[in-house]
């Protein structure tokens, strides 16, 4: 009965409830929607890499190193010689070893020197390798490895030729268009910094630099791309090293003799903790939008509790009437308060409906636009818990109103 | 006695000085039909409401069916407003989005002792015999005639058989043959459930229905109009 004269006066007020209810739903959608991507970038940034122990650079920040080596960004303060390469890679400690070498770039997109191998051991997310869609890894000096993203919107298949920049800059006047390089393969999207990467052998990175000085390509000097099997193309230097380990327990002795090392200033990091640390310099980020979305809240709740309150006083002769048939004070608190429970439930499902729809339905443009993966399901501990709040906080709210009924009912003057 | 009044006063309690009643001796008999005539502001709404239990006596002695009015807690009074009293106003009878079924169940959902065995039957009966055709018993209430939502009113009124009934003014919002028809059917009610009728109106036209005629001008001696 109590249930029913709920539901029926919210089904008699219709138009203000419909409205009220509108704004009750895009606000909990906001607050949950913020909360997801908060929640999926947190996840897909600590996700960007796994299954590397270490990664080994010249000495700088841990921060530096972790955005130049793995997301791209920013610049290297120097490199690391060969030999040091070739000393880790033999320490008993470590299973591989994966040299990087980054540098230069194609059309924005940067470029990163490896090896083969690096397609078997760089893994991101929950351990998931690199994969193919097409082609295969680098074999040859000029063979180019695409990143989803850059092919994608570059338009490069496989078979095409393309021509690498010096430097980092989009627009770049110096050219190695003496050699290029053939597309062999092509990365599925990761959602990582991988789709944005164009990668080739270091000996590639060698060889385009083979007839250059200081960065300037010495005039006079060519050597065709057909010569360049018959000469040395070890590198002296690279940018970075990405380390896996026999065991994880090696990984802090590993990481303080790569500290020491005495021939070379070098560091390592743990990609897991560094990339801990930069998500915490986004904690005020997130900290605005999650203040941003509670505000939100709190505007449709006041709307919520301006409704009844309006309400109240419409309903008068219906306080008066519940009275005089027994009804206590009390119940017409409660009937307040549960309509705004039904509001505030009915908002939750829709806007939780609503929300998991709309990244079930833009799911795949989204991955497939932006190589973001965005996961619809919505219901985990952390949002039921927000929900939770959002009901609590609602119950609050109308607490006025409820109580102005209930002032009313005991015929006190309010 | 259904009703007996005792040096009863009210006064709220901003203005001690200003009594809106002040009543030294008044009683209904039982199964009597008490008509009180009154004009509208003499108090009549605060006498009603002291009687029904809804206001509580600043002094005096409130007895109603036998109990202390004055001695019970709120929460005891709306419990026994609920189970041994009906009630009828001028308007306004009915929650306007409830059919007229649900309007008188509700009055039985707040009557903790009554079983809700047999409710359906009693409403089907009570809404017959008040001339409600049943194509109308599950249309909302708002959508009644206001005839018929003041004979609805009647049956949500005494669906708990209560043993007394207050009506404020009720028929002065119907015309001349609805408010024969709802006088008729409601003395009769009353008679056949031996219900007590406290019927409050400024029509003294209604007054040839009752057993006994008041003024309340006559036994409140506040005197004041407000």
């Amino acid at each position: 009965m109590f249930m029913n004269l709920a539901y029926k006066s919210l089904l008699n007020r219709k138009g203000s409830v419909l409205l009220t209810l509108m704004a009750m739903t895009v606000s909990i959608c906001v607050l949950l929607g913020v909360e997801h991507i908060r929640h999926q970038a947190k996840d897909s940034f600590g996700n960007t890499v796994s299954g590397v122990d270490l990664i080994v650079g010249a000495r700088t920040g841990s921060l530096n190193l972790l955005l130049y080596s793995v997301f791209r960004i920013g610049n290297p303060s120097n490199n690391i010689h060969w030999h040091t390469y070739q000393t880790l890679a033999s320490n008993p400690n470590i299973k591989w070893a994966i040299p990087i070498s980054l540098g230069d770039s194609h059309k924005g997109y940067r470029v990163m020197g490896t090896t083969p191998e690096y397609f078997e051991h760089f893994s991101y997310g929950d351990r998931r390798p690199l994969k193919f869609t097409q082609g295969k890894a680098f074999s040859d000096v000029l063979d180019l490895v695409l990143g989803a993203e850059v092919a994608k919107i570059l338009g490069y298949h496989l078979g095409d030729e393309l021509v690498l920049a010096h430097g980092i800059a989009r627009t770049s006047f110096s050219i190695h268009d003496d050699k290029p390089f053939k597309v062999v393969g092509i990365l599925e999207p990761t959602g990582t910094p991988v789709d944005q990467t164009l990668h080739v052998s270091l000996q590639g990175i060698e060889a385009i630099h083979i007839d250059w000085q200081q960065g300037v390509k010495m005039p006079g000097k060519t050597t065709l791309p057909s010569d360049l099997r018959h000469q040395d193309l070890t590198p002296e230097s690279i940018t970075g090293i990405m380390l896996g380990l026999k065991s994880k327990m090696a990984t802090f002795k590993v990481q303080r003799d790569i500290n020491n090392y005495a021939k070379e200033p070098l560091m390592a990091i743990l990609p897991g903790v560094a990339l801990a640390e930069l998500w915490q310099m986004m904690a005020m980020l997130e900290n605005v939008l999650r203040f941003i979305s509670a505000l939100v809240l709190g505007a449709a709740l006041l709307g919520l509790s301006a409704m009844l309150l309006a309400s109240i006083r419409e309903r008068e002769h219906e306080i008066t009437l519940l009275r005089s048939i027994g009804a206590p004070p009390g119940f017409l608190f409660m009937l307040i308060e549960l309509e705004a429970l039904l509001i505030t439930l009915l908002a939750s499902i829709m806007a939780t409906a609503i929300l998991s729809g709309s990244i079930m339905l833009l799911g795949n443009i989204i991955a497939a636009e932006f190589g973001i993966f965005i996961s619809a399901n919505i219901l985990y501990p952390s949002n039921l818990y927000l929900l939770g709040i959002v009901i609590i906080s609602s119950m609050f709210a109308c607490a006025i109103p409820a109580y102005i009924a209930f002032l009313k009912a005991s015929l006190k003057k309010s | 006695m259904s009703i007996n009044l005792n040096n009863l006063r009210f006064y709220y309690p901003e203005t001690p000085n200003h009594k809106t009643l002040d009543i030294n001796a008044w009683t209904v008999p039982d199964n009597k039909h008490v008509f009180v005539y009154g004009e509208s502001g003499c108090g009549k709404s605060t006498l009603l409401n002291l009687i029904s239990g809804m206001l509580p006596a600043s002094e005096g002695v409130v007895t109603v069916l036998g109990q202390r009015l004055d001695k019970m807690n709120r929460r005891q009074r709306d419990q026994f407003r609920a189970k041994h009293i009906g009630y009828v106003f001028q308007q306004f009878n009915l929650i306007p989005y409830l059919d007229a079924m649900d309007n008188i169940r509700l009055a039985r959902h707040f009557c903790k002792d009554r079983k809700l065995k047999n409710l359906q039957r009693e409403i089907q009966d009570l809404l017959s015999v008040l001339n409600i055709s049943a194509n109308d018993w599950h249309k909302p209430a708002a959508k009644l005639s206001i005839g018929q939502q003041q004979r609805v009113a009647i049956a949500r009124a005494l669906i708990n058989k209560p043993e007394l009934l207050i009506a404020d003014e009720p028929t002065s919002s119907l015309d001349q043959r609805n408010r024969d028809n709802f006088m008729s059917v409601l003395m009769s009610l009353a008679e056949t459930h031996k219900t007590s009728v406290l019927f409050v109106s400024h029509d003294m036209a209604l007054s040839s229905y009752f057993d006994r005629i008041d003024a309340l001008s006559e036994f409140n001696r506040s005197g004041e109009i407000h």
